[in-house]
């Protein structure tokens, strides 16, 4: 590859990194993308899909997440690719009575900036959702909530960013970013293939959207950013009849939202069915530094609550559990900001699990952040 | 492998050897690669039958040797087992 330079350098090629290619390409800026692997190998390739707008605090996260989901709908379109985006709602289910009055005011809350969501009796809640157990208290309802297949998401805005110019150079990794008075000049790789050797790439800006793996880029220019690796675990379940539509949050992520945090190494169930039909049943959230297993524990506290909260699913055979390590920010909204030292430096990661609620939204203000 | 490109290779997902080279012109290298484009071995039998299938067909049409396919993480349960049964499990 002769030519190494780039006006925008892109590290990382996940579900940020690829939405912040194809806004920058669509701007008619020159983009390179670098992923160590060959596209979502990080968060983005193991995450669950859910446009969740009732779990988000309120304020630019929620902002954000309304702006990606009307983005979601028309990207199907404008980039005419199918990424399985169902528009079937989603709901927080409510398991003990002393939860309603919070729930309502989640509600309320919601309504009055324009999110419609509903407080739902247990039987209401059952009728959108046959699984469920009835001895629920009730449930937050938001039509408009959708789910989405994470990596078709990939594809398809790497795919327009390719069609609009942008160059993704896979299988390899970026070893530091550059800096020559006080702004970055680019970054350095190993040459694809893997062998041992370095190449130097230029580039006018380099947005680090590298998920976990930020912090280490980061401090290579001084540059501290605040990610955490957060693990959650994941099973998937055997293809079964389409049966659940809207997908379910567990108790858990109100009260996480309302009150204190759920208890470290606890599950916050947020369980689905996709559109192939089988079930994913997530998420653990640990703090183990880099791990990717799967474990017994987890796996048993994941099927656990899943058979308490919809008992209608628990013959279902699970078939496979995957991983994910979060880019986990205490602040609880993503850091997509551009650095004083050096210029020309932009951070776009700590989404956590919203990493696929959030970015079309982030990529547009990645845009925004290297035009201003 | 010089099969036709109607050759199914993951019966649970219906993959054909088709596929997997659509798959592998579009940027797949590893079983990972070919997986998710595809959705192969993502079946009920995530792989047992077809694995070995789809590491040679990938490893024929990216020209490379078969012991260079890097073979998917072995990850628990290794057989189905029902929610109910898993959440009666607590350790090992």
């Amino acid at each position: 590859m002769k030519d190494r330079t780039a006006d925008v350098i892109v590290v990382g090629g996940g579900l940020v990194g690829c939405s912040a290619a194809y806004y920058l390409a669509r701007e008619g800026l020159g983009v390179t993308v670098f992923d160590s692997g060959d596209l979502a190998e990080g968060a983005s390739g193991a995450c669950e899909g859910f446009l969740s707008l009732q779990s988000k605090p309120l304020g630019e996260a929620l902002a954000m997440a309304r702006e990606s989901l009307a983005e979601y709908a028309a990207l199907g379109e404008a980039l005419g690719a199918d990424m399985e985006l169902r528009r079937a709602g989603g709901m927080t289910i409510v398991d003990q009575p002393e939860g309603m009055s919070g729930a309502r005011r989640l509600c309320e809350a919601l309504t009055a900036v324009g999110v419609i969501a509903e407080l739902l009796s247990p039987r209401e809640a059952r009728r959108l959702a046959p699984v469920l157990c009835p001895d629920i208290a009730g449930a937050v309802y938001c039509a408009e909530e959708a789910m989405v297949n994470p990596w078709q998401v990939v594809r398809a805005l790497a795919a327009a960013a390719a069609d609009r110019g942008a160059r993704f150079v896979r299988y390899t990794r970026v070893l530091r970013i550059l800096a020559s008075r006080g702004r970055v000049t680019g970054v350095v790789t190993t040459r694809a293939c893997g062998s041992d050797q370095e190449a130097d790439w230029s580039g006018g800006y380099v947005v680090l959207a590298a998920g976990v793996g930020s912090p280490a880029l980061g401090e290579t220019v001084g540059v501290d950013i605040p990610v955490r690796p957060r693990r959650g675990q994941v099973l998937v379940t055997e293809k079964a009849h389409a049966t659940l539509k809207p997908f379910l949050l567990g108790p858990s992520y109100v009260s996480a939202k309302l009150g204190p945090p759920p208890p470290e190494g606890g599950a916050a169930l947020a369980l689905a069915q996709t559109a192939a039909g089988n079930f994913l049943i997530g998420g653990t959230r640990e703090f183990v530094g880099h791990d990717l297993g799967t474990e017994p524990r987890g796996i048993a506290a994941l099927a656990r609550e899943a058979c308490s909260l919809a008992p209608g699913i628990r013959h279902l055979a699970v078939i496979r559990s995957f991983a994910g390590l979060r880019p986990y920010v205490d602040a609880h909204v993503p850091i997509i900001e551009r650095v004083r030292d050096p210029e020309g430096l932009i951070i776009a990661t700590g989404h956590g699990g919203d990493g696929v609620c959030l970015a079309p939204a982030t990529g547009k203000r990645v845009a925004a952040l290297v035009l201003a | 492998m010089s099969e036709p490109d109607d050759v199914i290779l993951c019966r649970c997902e219906e993959v054909s050897l088709g596929d997997v080279r659509r798959a592998v012109a579009e940027g797949a290298r590893t079983l990972r690669g070919v997986r998710i484009r595809t959705r192969a071995s993502m079946g009920m039998c995530q792989g047992r039958t077809c694995g070995r299938l789809i590491a040679q067909a990938l490893a024929n049409e990216t020209g490379r040797p078969l012991a260079s396919v890097r073979p998917r993480r072995v990850r628990p349960p290794v057989r189905p087992l029902a929610l109910d049964v898993l959440s009666r499990r607590d350790e090992g």
